[in-house]
């Protein structure tokens, strides 16, 4: 890239229209503009960083705020507006640009504001518009010329001075960011950068003790419930194999309630003849024993009958005897009068007849009494044996009828067992009961087990439901879990690949150290006198990013340089530094812009740098103040015959003007 | 001297494929692949877009896990 022309309309001090055109020529690529202090050397270095870049902050130059206004403020009077326009022109890839850019300000109260926000912008490329918008063009320059390598473009003397000069922390720092810019690893620090942001997306709870400890504690939950629901589960199996067990027995027991069913009819009548004959056979017993017992007392009555026949009359007499003498006593008792003489009774004879008639009541003690007594008696009982006899003619009738009936029934049972030869009957009659209250109590234990089963099978459908709550809960701490080691395996890989990344870059700063270093060391000895280079060895800038100068005997000697010397030390940096970035060897590919550059240096040295740096860059921009520029650095410029255009910044009141020289004889007659 | 095309597209050509070069053989490759499709994204876009790098990251993750 080669600068062709800086066209300025009301821009800082110049107010109306100039030009500055830049020597793009092979031969001659060294374009001076001299200006004394104040007349706006800084402000052209700065309508090209606007110019090409739209740059309006200057961090790089030691000014105030205000030096960003770029209207000229001698336009901008009290409600006043203006607006500053700068035009640049440049060669790069075969084709010629052309950007332009205009800001306008205004005073406001006696306040200048600039519409910074509002920049016009027009790009040309062969002189056809190019691009429509801002976004674009800034991006064509970017790619143009990268940030990394803006900053060498515009050598500020004094900066580099003191940034070389100064091994501080920050100047160490400031250099590693230059180095760093320099090498183009922005998309490598972005890609860092964009890895970190990722990394601190995580969460920083990364810590998984507390799902773990409720993860054991929900495990150790489930496998309570899991032995639980085991226990109730062999508790229903054994009920179940119980049950199989008992329906087994039942199906034997069925099968002998059928056998029963199936001859029930039969059986019952069995029964039923059973009873009959053990009842007929009861009936039996007693007539046998009725008879055995009466067939004594038949045998009395018969003998007492045939005995009582002959004696009756005897006994009547007797009974009525007794009896009248009874009543006859009773009756004279109760006459009070004597049967004889018809005179009452004495004293004596009635207790006398008393007596006799209690004697003769008196059973035990009067045998009249008693004879009588027993004579009714044997009286009533020989009459009665006529009925004992009937008595036991019917006894023996019922029993000959019972034993008759009893034979009838066992031929009946006799007959219906010869009816079913092949059942028994009698077994099937005592085991049907026995099977009926086995069958009762098989299914009553089945139905028990079922129960028990139903019972059981709740509490496992509760429990169950608890496990899968416990499972649910167990995938859910799995979830956070396996998210955990998902962040885990996250953040160990961002932190791994950060830590690469970072590696790298470390490697490729040492690289470009050790690069820098070789460039800036092939510069420096070409800027050196030979009597410098007789003692200065080499130039390189350490690990800590402090430029270190060493002798002959590989001695640090950096500090003990002359000003001048440090100087070309940070011209041979810088230039180094351009060329690394570059990539470019033997000289860099872009214009470089010089602010005061041989301010520090002596003559000889001032020769050196100015035989030297047409060579070393494309396009090489000085801005010297007056007394850089004195007849002897003319006479150096004027033998190199590399100077193209030559322009001096002439200052008055607040405006400057800039006057072309055709060449450096017709500048020094000027000045 | 010539103005050969040093422009700052092909510094950056050269220097990502140089970064990328080193990337694949020095990382690991997940740390590579997570490291270039950030690293491609910043180059197509420009600039670090969070929500197309968390994107790319979630992707690494996903086809790993294929």
């Amino acid at each position: 890239m080669r600068l062709l022309t800086l066209k300025l309309e009301n821009y800082r001090r110049f107010i109306g229209k100039h030009e500055i055109e830049f020597a793009n020529d092979i031969e001659k690529n060294v374009t001076i503009i001299r200006a004394e202090n104040g007349a706006g050397k800084t402000g052209i270095l700065m309508a090209l960083l606007f110019g090409l870049f739209g740059i309006v902050k200057y961090d790089q130059f030691q000014i105030d705020n205000d030096d960003d206004v770029m209207v000229s403020r001698p336009l901008l009077s009290l409600g006043k507006s203006a607006t500053a326009k700068v035009e640049i022109e440049f060669f790069s890839d075969n084709s010629k640009y052309k950007i332009v850019r205009e800001v306008t300000a205004n005073n406001l109260n006696n306040k200048i504001y600039q519409d910074n926000a509002n920049i016009k912008i027009k790009f040309y490329k062969d002189g056809l518009d190019q691009f429509s918008n801002k976004e674009e063009i800034d991006q064509f320059m970017n790619n143009l010329i990268g940030e990394n390598i803006r900053s060498f473009l515009f050598f500020d003397g004094v900066r580099y001075m003191d940034l070389f000069k100064k091994p501080t922390r920050e100047s160490k720092k400031e250099l590693k960011k230059i180095i760093e810019k320099m090498l183009n690893i922005d998309d490598l620090d972005k890609t860092t950068e964009g890895i970190k942001y990722l990394k601190a997306t995580l969460s920083e709870n990364t810590n998984d003790t507390k799902l773990n400890t409720d993860r054991r504690d929900l495990l150790n939950k489930k496998l309570e419930l899991v032995g639980k629901r085991n226990s109730i589960e062999e508790t229903i199996n054994e009920f179940e194999r119980q049950n199989e067990e008992h329906k087994e027995n039942l199906e034997i027991h069925e099968e002998r309630l059928n056998e029963y069913l199936a001859h029930e009819d039969k059986i019952k009548e069995l029964e039923e003849l059973n009873k009959n004959h053990d009842r007929v056979d009861s009936s039996i017993k007693m007539a046998i024993s009725m008879i055995k017992r009466d067939s004594d007392k038949l045998f009395t009555d018969n003998i007492l009958f045939s005995f009582g026949n002959e004696v009756r009359e005897e006994l009547e007499k007797l009974a009525i005897s007794n009896n009248q003498t009874i009543s006859l006593v009773e009756n004279i008792l109760q006459s009070n009068k004597c049967i004889c003489c018809d005179e009452p009774l004495d004293e004596k004879r009635r207790t006398n007849l008393t007596n006799l008639l209690s004697t003769m009541r008196s059973e035990e003690h009067n045998d009249s009494g008693m004879l009588s007594i027993n004579a009714e008696f044997v009286l009533r009982a020989i009459n009665d044996s006529k009925n004992s006899d009937d008595f036991f003619l019917e006894q023996t009738r019922i029993l000959e009828e019972n034993i008759e009936l009893k034979n009838s029934i066992y031929n009946e049972i006799l007959k219906l067992k010869d009816e079913f030869p092949m059942v028994d009957l009698e077994r099937a009659s005592s085991d049907s009961s026995e099977a009926k209250s086995s069958y009762s109590m098989v299914k009553a234990r089945i139905e028990f087990n079922e129960t028990e089963i139903e019972k059981r099978q709740k509490e496992l459908d509760e429990i169950s439901e608890k496990i899968n709550k416990v499972n649910e809960e167990i995938e859910d701490v799995d979830r956070q879990i396996a998210a955990l080691n998902n962040e885990k395996e996250k953040f160990e890989l961002y932190d791994s690949t950060i830590k690469k990344l970072l590696k790298l870059k470390e490697e490729y700063l040492i690289e470009a150290q050790h690069n820098i270093s070789e460039r800036a060391n092939e510069y420096f000895m070409k800027l050196l006198s030979q009597d410098d280079r007789a003692s200065i060895r080499s130039l390189k800038i350490n690990k800590d990013y402090q430029i270190e100068a060493y002798n002959n005997l590989e001695q640090e000697v950096f500090a003990d340089l002359s000003a001048g010397q440090k100087l070309l030390a940070s011209m041979a940096f810088t230039m180094g530094l351009t060329a690394v970035a570059a990539n470019a060897k033997p000289t860099t590919n872009f214009p470089l812009v010089m602010d005061t550059p041989m301010s520090n240096l002596d003559k000889a040295n001032r020769e050196r740098l100015i035989n030297t740096m047409p060579d070393a860059v494309i396009q090489w921009i000085l801005t010297p103040m007056d007394t850089e520029l004195t007849l002897s650095e003319i006479s150096v410029f004027d033998k190199t015959n590399k100077v193209g255009k030559i322009y001096s910044l002439v200052k008055s009141d607040e405006t400057s003007k800039i006057l072309e020289h055709q060449s450096l004889s017709a500048y020094e007659e000027v000045f | 001297m010539s103005d050969t095309k040093t422009n700052d597209t092909f510094v950056r050509d050269i220097k990502n494929q140089k970064l990328k070069s080193d990337i694949t053989n020095k990382l690991n490759k997940k740390e590579a692949k997570l490291a270039l499709l950030i690293l491609s994204s910043i180059e197509r876009e420009g600039k670090i877009n969070h929500q197309t790098i968390q994107e790319l990251a979630n992707k690494v993750f996903e086809d790993d896990k294929l």
